[in-house]
């Protein structure tokens, strides 16, 4: 029996089958394919006869003069000009075409056309050249120029612009920006530095201008300079006699004080008091106490001569009390103090290491702790004697009598006496010196 | 002897569209795996894969007292600037638009465009590559021309 041929397509749809396969798999392959074509696309080459040089500049006072002339075998449509502005800078990054002197004319968004923006494209035929203007002004010194030739050119029915890069030209030039004192008005601020080709520094008040005395601050603006008030002047500071022809006391307590008839004459710091007698010495309220916490008191002394009169009172209150003051006939001083809060006894004193020296300035400093029950003396900043322990029976007690400068309970000072301080606190070892130089 | 009878599993027509079924999956299989392999496809320039573009990118690029300087004397946009800071025993891979204190242009380096900006980098030297922006099924798409000896510019600190 014969076999019977069987076949589950036929063979006309088997072929369209096949045909079908073969286009579809084609045209995936071909659009895979397309992307990878070098071919393909826009293709954005310049000729390589295009040429530009400059044929000239000129650069004087703010402004650069460029000549440009087209050398090549191609017309030129215009270019990009940027610059370096210093002479470590390898890339000219400076795009100083928009410094051009008629933008309207020639600028379009990235460069500057030749002719005007209304000429054909490509306006700078072979052989000819065109003169172009910029305004340095506020710029940077120019230290290179480079010159980058554009063309338009159609491409795939459209037309596009092509940068000629391997035409570019770098012309080192001498450009530099005219320098002129600059005020703080010019700056636009205060003070500070600047580096717009003219790097400087402005100070403040150099230039007026609204510039103040003062310091530049990280903004540019002047402060005024306000030196910190030492701590020896804020804290504990009870009495500051300056003694600048008056009594007036400068502290913040502002005791009052009665002048006393002495006299002024030139001090260490600007005026002293001096002339005085047992009528003529200078009085503070009575309520002062220097004695009822620790205290420090100095004052400059100018002596004429310690041993006449004998036993002289440059500051007194009371030598059983708050202390007073008693240049011995022999050179030093004692600070007497007491429990008494009286010129009686029970009292105690503490002499200066070293002794005054005739006619010769010099300033005087005694601390009292009484934690410690400790006094010690400083002459002219430095420690004079060793510290002098004290009893507790001659812890000193608050006088009422007025404390007096030039004259106390023996004789008045013969001499000349400035800068009288007394604090409720001891000066430490960093205000003791700062009191000493202080010079107003 | 007796006649074996003759079984057949399936028709041939049944066969037949079995085996046409089953080829034209595995060649969509393949296909599409094929494609995931190579990627999406980037274009620029009517058409052009952005990969042929790298090589027609040409860029200038130098780091002086702490300043990056980079012009495009070329004819190919440069979107961005992907920069590879190379440190000792480390490096890492920077977005020039994302760097503090740069002032990339947010259109990126157009034909005669410049860029100079104050940036520091923590390492002994640098490979810039340009990013490129083309067009691909899924919208516009950056690319990276990242190949180092042919697109990488290498800058010594």
């Amino acid at each position: 029996m014969k076999k019977q041929n069987k076949k589950g397509v036929s063979i006309i749809i088997g072929y369209v089958l096949l045909v079908s396969f073969a286009v579809v798999l084609g045209a995936l392959i071909f659009s895979w394919m397309k992307g990878l074509n070098p071919g393909a696309g826009i293709h954005l080459e310049c000729p390589e006869e295009v040429s530009i040089f400059i044929k000239n500049y000129n650069c004087s006072g703010d402004q650069l003069t460029l000549n440009l002339m087209n050398n090549g075998r191609f017309s030129i449509g215009g270019y990009f000009i940027r610059a370096t502005t210093s002479s470590t800078q390898e890339i000219a990054t400076l795009d100083i075409s928009r410094n051009i002197s008629i933008p309207e004319t020639k600028l379009f968004p990235t460069g500057i056309k030749f002719g005007q923006i209304s000429d054909p494209k490509n306006s700078l035929s072979i052989g000819k050249n065109e003169t172009d203007k910029f305004d340095l002004t506020g710029n940077y010194p120019i230290y290179s120029v480079q010159i980058t030739p554009i063309r338009w050119q159609e491409e795939d029915n459209q037309e596009h612009l092509v940068t000629c890069s391997e035409a570019k030209i770098t012309e080192k030039i001498v450009c530099e920006v005219e320098c002129f004192p600059r005020t703080c008005d010019t700056l636009g601020y205060d003070c500070g530095t600047w580096s717009d080709g003219c790097e400087g520094t402005i100070t403040c008040g150099e230039y007026g201008g609204g510039c103040e005395v003062g310091v530049c601050n990280e903004v540019g603006q002047c402060v005024l300079i306000t030196e910190p008030i030492p701590s020896w002047q804020s804290d504990g500071l009870i009495l500051w006699l300056k003694l600048d022809g008056n009594s007036l006391d400068s502290s913040v307590y502002n005791w009052d004080t009665t002048e006393g008839g002495v006299s002024y004459t030139s001090g260490k710091i600007g005026q002293a008091a001096t002339g005085f007698s047992e009528a003529n010495k200078i009085t503070v309220n009575s309520e002062l106490d220097y004695a009822s916490t620790d205290m420090t008191i100095a004052f400059w002394m100018y002596v004429y001569d310690y041993a006449l009169p004998e036993r002289q009172n440059p500051i007194g209150k009371a030598f059983g009390g708050d202390g007073t003051f008693t240049l011995e006939s022999g050179g030093p001083i004692n600070f007497y103090f007491g429990s008494s809060g009286e010129n009686s006894y029970e009292y105690t004193s503490d002499a200066t290491g070293n002794q005054v020296t005739n006619n010769v300035w010099e300033h005087w400093m005694v601390t009292r702790n009484r934690t410690s029950r400790t006094t010690q003396w400083y002459k002219n900043g430095e420690p004079s004697g060793l510290p002098f322990v004290y009893s507790s029976t001659v812890d000193p007690v608050h006088s009422t009598n007025a404390l007096q400068i030039g004259d106390d309970y023996v004789n008045p000072l013969n001499g000349r006496i400035d800068e009288v301080m007394i604090w409720n606190k001891v000066l430490n070892s960093t205000e003791i010196p700062e009191v000493y130089n202080y010079n107003g | 002897m007796k006649k074996r009878k003759e079984v057949k599993g399936l028709s041939p027509v049944i066969a037949t569209v079995l085996l046409i079924v089953i080829v034209i999956a595995i060649a969509l299989i393949v296909f599409l795996w094929i494609r995931g392999m190579i990627g999406t496809s980037v274009t620029k320039f009517n058409g052009r894969n952005i990969e042929l573009v790298c090589e027609e990118v040409s860029f200038q690029a130098s780091y002086s007292e702490g300043i990056l300087y980079i012009s495009n004397p070329g004819n190919v946009p440069i979107f961005g600037m992907s920069i590879r800071v190379i440190g000792e025993g480390k490096h890492i891979t920077q977005d020039i638009r994302t760097i503090d204190g740069s002032n990339w242009p947010e259109a990126g380096l157009n034909q005669g465009g410049t860029f100079s900006s104050s940036i520091n980098f923590d390492g002994n030297e640098i490979i810039l590559f340009p990013v490129l922006i083309g067009d691909s099924d899924e919208g516009r798409k950056t690319y990276v021309c990242d190949k180092t000896d042919e697109y990488g510019y290498t800058i010594l600190i």
